[in-house]
C-alpha cells in the first residue's frame, strides 16, 4: 500500500513539475509594444524572426571578436548585419540566399560549420565513421568476452566432489550454529 | 611506526622546518634586497628541475638495481623538487601583491591600484605564471603521494612517484624558461622598459579587463586542479604496468584522486561557463570554442574511466581498457594545454600565445603515448580479462555502453576542435589556396552530440538499476517497470507544449525544441524514477530494520553506502544539468532591442522601458544592487556607462536593471560587458548592452533564460555533494583496509 502511494506521488510530483514548467512558458508574446526605432531587425514579425534566424544562425561575426554566430554577438556590425538582413528578408530574399550571400561576400570563415561539400564534407562523415567503427569495436569486445565463455573449458569437478564440498559446508555451518 | 616511516616522517618534517626557516628569511630580505630575492626565487625555479632529475634517475636505478638507498634519495627528491616550486610560487605572489614590477611578469599582469584579489589571481593571469601555478599544484599531489605512501613503500608506489617526478620535470623545465620563447616569471624586464619603470614613467600594465571577475579567481584553480590530479591516476596506471601489478591496488590507490579530478574538471568547466554568461554578453554559457572542448574532453575521458573501473573491481575485467582510458585522459590533458595556452586555435579563453610551446607539449604528448602504448603491450597476457560477460543484460554491458558513448563523444567533439587545422592545411598543402579558413560551432555538435548525451541519460538510469551477470525477466520488470511508466507518463504530458511553444518561439536551438525535448523529458524522469526507487527501496529496508523515521533511515542509507548513494545524487545533477539545458538552449528567448530613452519593448512577460543612461566610476555608491540582480559588480579600477532599464512583469512586479559598458583605467581594447541579470523563479532575465549613444539610445541583446541557474548553480551545486559523498567512501574503505 505505501509503496503504491510512494509511486503515485513520485508520478504525481514529477508530471506536475514538468507540465507546469512547461505550460509556463507558453504564451509569450513576443512581438514589440510599439514600433521602437527604425532599425528593420526590430520590425519583423514573429514568422519573420524566425526566417532571420535560420540566416543569421548559420554564420559568424566578422567584427573581430572570436567566432560567434551573428544571432548572438553582442557588437555594432551584428546589429547592422541583422539590420541588413532583414530588409533583405522583406524584399523577399530567402534565409538560404542571404546566408550564401553573406558567405560569397566575406569568406567561408564565416560559416558556423564547414559546407557539406568537397573536402569539409569530411567533418560530417567522419563521426559516422566513428561511430560505426567504435561500434564495431565495442561489438567484437562484447562477443569475444562472451564467446570465451563458451568454449572455456567445462568445470572438471564430479559430482561426487561437489557433494562431498556440499557436505562439509553444511557440516561448518552446522557446527557454527552449535557454537 | 615502522624505523623507515619514522624516517619518512622526519625527513618531511626536516624539509618543512628548512623551508619555513627560508621562507621567513626571505620575507626579512624581501623588504630590503627585493631583486636579489627575485633572483634566488629564479634559482629555485633552476632547482626544481635539478631536484627531478635526480629523483627520476634516483627512483629509476634504485628499481631497477633493486637498491632501496636509491629509492629513499629519489622519493626525497621528489620532496625537495615539490617544496622549490612551492617556494617559487609563494615568491611570486609576494612580487605580485607588492607591485614588484621591475619582474616582467609582474608587470604585465599587475599594477599598483588593481585590486588586491586580482593581484592575487594575476598568478595564473599570464602565460609563465599560470605554468607555475600548474607547478605548483602537481607539486602539492606529489608531496600529498609521497606522504601517503610512505608506509607503501612497494614498486607500484615507486613507480608512481617516478613517472611524477617526470611530469615534475617536465613542467619544471617550461617553469625555468629553458625552452627558447618561453621566460621564466622571474625575468626582469627588458632594459629600456626597466629604465622607464624606474623613472616611474610606467608601473605596470595590469591584468586583462576580462579577467578581472570574480569567477576567474575559482574557475583556473579549478580547471587547472582537475587537468592536474588527472596526472596521478595515470601515473599510479603506470606504475602498474611497469610493477607489474596488474590487479586494482592501483585503482584503489588512485580512486579518491580520481573523484577528486572529476570534481574538479566539473566544477572548473561549469564556473567557466558561469564566466563567460556573466562576461561575455552573448547570454550563454557554453559555445564549444575550442578551449572550452578542451575542458570537456578530459572531462569525457575520466568519466568513463570512473564508470570502467567498477567493472574491474567486482568483475576483475576490463584491465587493459581501464589503462587506456586513464592514458587518454592525461594525453587530452596535454592536448587541451596546448591548445589553451599555445594559441594554436583562435578562441575566447585563450590568453596565452607561444608556437614554442606547441612542439614543446606535443613531443611530450607523443612520447607518453609511446611509453603508455609499449608497457600496455608489454603486460598484454597479464592484463587479459580472466571472467566474461554472462549476458548483454547485464550491468557490465550496460557500463561498456556508456564508455561507448563517452569514447564517441569525445572522438566527435576532437575531431571538431581540430578540424578547422586539418581543413587549412590541406586547402594551404595540397590545394594551394592560402587562409582559407573554417569555423566549427555549435551546429556541427548540436548535431552530433545531443542524440548521443540523451542515449548517456538514459544509461545513466539502467546502469544502477540492471544486475550483474545477467538481467532476468522478473530483475527487468521489478527495477525497470515503474521508471520506463513515469517516464513515459511525463513525456506524454511535454509533448503538446513542446511543439506549441517550439513552433512559436523562434530562437532557441530548433533541435532542442521538439522531438529531442520530448525524448530529453522522458529519460530524465526514467534516471530520476529509478534513483527514487533506489532510495525507497533502501530506506523501507533501514526503516525495518529499526531507523525510526524516514528522515534517519535517508542519511543512514547514504552514509552506509557512499560510493553508491553519492553516485545516485550526482546523477540526479546530471539529470538537473540535461534539465536546464534544454530549457536554456531549447527555449532560450533573445531580441536584439535599440530603445530611445522612454521607449518601451515586450521580451516574454516582461516589459522593458529605456531610462536614463549613466556614466559612473566602479566602486562609487551607486544605487543599492536590487535582490536577485546578477552582474552589478563595478571594479574599482573601472568606469562605467550604462542604462537603466525598467523591467516590468506582467504581475506587476518592477525591477530596474543597470547593463553597462566597462573602461578599464590603462586599457585601450574594447570595453568589457557588465550584463544585467535578474534572477527571478524559473528563468533569467539577462540583458547585455552593445552600445549607448550620447543621446542615450542604447542597442542591448535581451534574453529571457529558462533554467539557466539549474544549470550553472542547482546541478553542480548536488553533483559537488554527491562527490563529497563519494570521496567519503573512497577514504573509508582505505582506512578499513590499513587496519585490516
Amino acid at each position: 500500500m505505501t509503496q503504491r502511494l510512494l509511486r503515485s506521488a513520485v508520478l504525481v510530483i514529477l508530471c506536475l513539475a514538468v507540465s507546469t514548467s512547461l505550460l509556463a512558458q507558453v504564451g509569450h508574446d513576443l512581438t514589440p509594444v510599439e514600433d521602437p526605432s527604425k532599425h528593420a531587425h526590430m520590425q519583423l514579425t514573429t514568422d519573420q524572426r524566425t526566417e532571420l534566424k535560420k540566416a543569421t544562425r548559420q554564420i559568424l561575426c566578422y567584427c573581430g571578436c572570436p567566432p560567434t554566430l551573428v544571432d548572438e554577438c553582442i557588437c555594432g556590425t551584428a546589429r547592422e548585419i541583422k539590420d541588413g538582413m532583414a530588409l533583405q528578408l522583406l524584399d523577399g530574399v530567402t534565409p538560404q540566399q542571404i546566408a550564401d550571400e553573406y558567405i560569397a561576400r566575406r569568406g567561408t570563415q564565416y560559416l558556423a560549420a564547414p559546407p557539406k561539400e568537397g573536402f569539409d564534407l569530411v567533418i560530417w562523415i567522419f563521426p559516422a565513421f566513428a561511430f560505426a567503427g567504435l561500434s564495431a569495436l565495442f561489438w567484437v569486445l562484447i562477443s569475444r568476452l562472451v564467446r570465451r565463455r563458451e568454449h572455456a573449458p567445462q568445470p572438471t569437478t564430479t559430482t561426487q566432489e561437489l557433494s562431498e564440498y556440499q557436505q562439509q559446508i553444511e557440516r561448518e555451518l552446522s557446527e557454527r550454529k552449535d557454537a | 611506526m615502522s624505523d623507515r616511516a619514522r624516517e619518512t616522517r622526519n625527513d618531511f618534517a626536516l624539509v618543512i622546518g628548512f623551508a619555513g626557516i627560508a621562507a621567513l628569511a626571505w620575507v626579512a630580505l624581501a623588504s630590503v634586497y627585493g631583486d636579489a630575492v627575485a633572483g634566488l626565487a629564479r634559482v629555485t625555479t633552476y632547482g626544481a628541475v635539478g631536484a627531478s632529475i635526480w629523483s627520476t634517475v634516483a627512483l629509476f636505478y634504485g628499481l631497477r638495481a633493486g637498491r632501496v638507498g636509491w629509492i629513499h634519495s629519489g622519493r626525497r627528491g621528489v620532496v625537495v623538487s615539490s617544496v622549490f616550486v612551492l617556494f617559487a610560487t609563494f615568491c611570486l605572489l609576494y612580487a605580485l601583491t607588492f607591485d614588484w614590477a621591475n619582474l616582467d611578469y609582474v608587470w604585465r599582469t599587475s599594477k599598483p591600484g588593481q585590486p588586491l584579489i586580482y593581484k592575487i589571481s594575476a598568478l595564473w593571469g599570464g602565460m609563465s605564471g599560470s605554468m607555475l601555478f600548474w607547478l605548483s599544484i602537481l607539486a602539492v599531489c606529489a608531496l600529498v603521494m609521497a606522504w601517503k605512501s610512505r608506509h607503501e613503500e612497494d614498486e607500484l608506489t615507486s613507480y608512481a612517484l617516478a613517472g611524477m617526478s617526470i611530469i615534475l620535470l617536465f613542467y619544471a623545465i617550461l617553469v625555468a624558461g629553458i625552452i627558447p620563447g618561453i621566460k621564466n616569471p622571474f625575468a626582469f624586464a627588458a632594459p629600456d622598459l626597466l629604465a622607464a619603470i624606474q623613472s616611474g614613467r610606467t608601473r605596470g600594465m595590469g591584468m586583462n579587463p576580462l579577467l578581472q571577475t570574480p569567477a576567474m579567481l575559482i574557475h583556473p584553480p579549478n580547471l587547472y586542479a582537475g587537468f592536474v590530479v588527472c596526472t596521478v591516476p595515470y601515473v599510479y596506471a603506470l606504475g602498474a604496468l611497469a610493477s607489474g601489478s596488474g590487479g586494482t591496488e592501483w585503482i584503489k590507490r588512485s580512486r579518491r584522486w580520481t573523484i577528486a579530478a572529476w570534481l574538479f574538471l566539473t566544477l572548473g568547466n561549469v564556473i567557466g561557463g558561469a564566466w563567460a554568461y556573466g562576461e561575455l554578453g552573448w547570454g550563454g554559457y557554453w559555445g564549444w570554442d575550442p578551449v572550452e572542448n578542451a575542458g570537456l574532453l578530459p572531462w569525457l575521458m575520466i568519466t568513463a574511466f570512473l564508470h570502467s573501473v567498477i567493472i574491474q573491481e567486482h568483475r576483475n575485467m576490463l584491465k587493459v581498457w581501464n589503462v587506456i582510458l586513464i592514458a587518454l585522459t592525461f594525453m587530452l590533458v596535454l592536448f587541451g594545454t596546448t591548445l589553451v595556452r599555445s594559441g594554436l586555435l583562435s578562441s575566447i579563453h585563450a590568453f596565452g600565445e607561444s608556437q614554442a610551446l606547441i612542439t614543446y607539449f606535443l613531443s611530450f604528448l607523443g612520447v607518453n603515448a609511446l611509453v603508455a602504448g609499449a608497457m600496455i603491450a608489454r603486460r598484454w597476457q597479464s592484463l587479459r580479462s580472466m571472467n566474461r560477460f554472462d549476458s548483454l543484460l547485464s550491468r557490465e554491458a550496460a557500463f561498456l555502453l556508456n564508455n561507448w558513448i563517452f569514447v564517441v563523444g569525445a572522438v566527435v567533439v576532437f575531431a571538431g576542435t581540430t578540424f578547422p587545422l586539418i581543413s587549412k592545411s590541406y586547402y594551404t598543402f595540397v590545394k594551394g589556396i592560402e587562409n582559407r579558413e573554417i569555423a566549427v560551432t555549435e551546429p556541427y555538435y548540436n548535431t552530433f552530440i545531443v542524440p548521443l548525451g540523451l542515449i548517456l541519460l538514459l544509461l545513466t538510469g539502467i546502469g544502477p538499476m540492471i544486475s550483474w551477470k545477467k538481467a532476468t525477466e522478473s530483475n527487468l520488470r521489478r527495477n525497470f517497470q515503474m521508471p520506463t511508466l513515469v517516464g513515459a507518463a511525463a513525456a506524454a504530458l511535454s509533448i503538446y507544449p513542446f511543439y506549441r511553444v517550439g513552433s512559436e518561439n523562434p530562437d532557441g536551438v530548433p533541435l532542442l525544441k521538439t522531438t529531442y525535448a520530448v525524448l530529453c523529458i522522458f529519460a530524465s524522469a526514467f534516471v530520476l524514477a529509478t534513483v527514487a526507487l533506489e532510495y525507497y527501496k533502501g530506506m523501507r529496508v533501514r526503516m525495518r530494520r529499526g531507523s525510526s523515521g524516514p528522515f534517519r533511515a535517508f542519511i543512514e542509507l547514504n552514509l552506509r553506502n557512499k560510493r553508491r548513494y553519492g553516485g545516485y545524487i550526482v546523477h540526479v545533477g546530471m539529470v538537473l544539468f540535461y534539465l536546464g539545458t534544454l530549457g536554456a538552449k531549447g527555449f532560450q528567448v533573445s531580441h536584439r532591442v535599440v530603445l530611445q530613452p522612454g521607449e518601451t519593448y515586450q521580451v516574454a512577460d516582461y516589459t522593458l522601458t529605456l531610462g536614463e543612461a549613466f556614466l559612473e566610476r566602479g566602486g562609487d555608491a551607486g544605487p543599492p544592487t536590487p535582490p536577485g540582480v546578477k552582474g552589478a559588480i563595478r571594479a574599482a579600477n573601472a568606469q562605467y556607462q550604462g542604462v537603466n532599464v525598467e523591467a516590468k512583469r506582467s504581475s506587476g512586479d518592477t525591477i530596474t536593471l543597470r547593463p553597462a559598458l566597462g573602461h578599464y583605467d590603462g586599457h585601450d581594447g574594447p570595453p568589457t560587458y557588465e550584463s544585467a541579470i535578474l534572477r527571478r523563479g524559473t528563468h533569467d532575465l539577462y540583458i547585455a548592452l552593445g552600445e549607448v549613444t550620447q543621446e542615450g539610445m542604447a542597442d542591448m541583446q535581451v534574453f529571457y533564460n529558462p533554467f539557466a541557474w539549474v544549470v550553472l548553480i542547482l546541478a553542480p551545486t548536488v553533483m559537488l555533494v554527491g562527490s563529497i559523498v563519494c570521496l567519503g567512501e573512497a577514504g573509508t574503505k582505505r582506512k578499513e583496509e590499513a587496519s585490516a
